[in-house]
């Protein structure tokens, strides 16, 4: 890879590194400081790069490694306070505030591997292998982290049989939402 | 359950290992609103301006590896 290609492909993936870190993080000031850190390794790592590999996954092992040697230092998470907030306001119904709400604080209390496993898949579009790359974890186990994401996500908010809590965190927003739209 | 679309339950979609029989419509539900509800929480972040002392930090970056040769 030509340097100059090196450095337009890591602007162009930096929006999308940003949201992953607002993501992780879920918190906006946090969150810029893992994506500077993130880019200051990737530029100090420029050697260590494979030109031909996928840019994006070895961008996004950096910001995770990152984001967990962070996490040794401070403890996990304060709620996003303002990522959508304009776009709920204007689009969306009460019931449906209340759910992405619950559903953001839920997404906090996931483990860290499955809320990346879980983000990668569902807001990137990163394949199982792609994602075990990015993880270095076998394809499987990525596999296994998102399902057992979504089916957590559900037993906290739904009450679905799958976590002895269920019932102290189902949320009746998200039930509504997903009763309504089981057709 | 009676709601239940097995066809349309894709391991790919779901994560779900295998895919498999469908266990009741309800999960697809839930995955299909999840998504939807994780687009919406941070969607709006891509649109955000990037901060521009990381920009330059990269062009500068760009610029040293340049003179290097």
């Amino acid at each position: 890879m030509v340097e100059s290609d090196f450095h337009d492909r890591l602007i162009s993936l930096l929006p999308s590194l940003r949201a992953r870190a607002r993501a992780l993080s879920r918190d906006r000031a946090t969150a810029e400081d893992l994506l500077h850190d993130t880019v200051c390794s990737a530029l100090a790592a420029r050697a260590s790069f494979t030109p031909g590999t996928n840019m994006g996954a070895w961008l996004h092992r950096i910001l995770r490694n990152r984001f967990i040697s962070d996490l040794r230092a401070r403890r996990d998470s304060t709620p996003i306070e303002d990522v959508a907030a304009e776009k709920l306001a204007v689009n969306a119904t009460h019931e449906d505030r209340v759910a992405i709400r619950e559903l953001d604080r839920a997404i906090g209390r996931l483990p860290v591997d499955q809320r990346t496993a879980l983000l990668m898949v569902t807001l990137d579009g990163m394949s199982y292998e792609e994602i075990a790359d990015a993880t270095g974890a076998a394809v499987g186990t990525a596999k296994s982290r998102v399902f057992r994401a979504r089916r957590q996500l559900q037993a906290w908010l739904m009450g679905e049989p799958a976590s002895p809590a269920r019932n102290s965190l189902k949320s009746p927003a998200a039930v509504a939402h997903v009763s309504r739209n089981n057709i | 359950m009676g709601r239940c679309k097995a066809s349309s339950r894709s391991p790919v979609a779901t994560g779900e290992p295998g895919g498999g029989d469908c266990a009741d419509g309800v999960d697809q539900a839930f995955d299909r609103w999840l998504t939807q509800g994780l687009h919406v929480l941070f969607d709006p972040v891509v649109d955000e301006a990037l901060p521009d002392d990381l920009l330059r930090l990269i062009e500068a970056d760009r610029l040293a590896a340049a003179r290097k040769g």
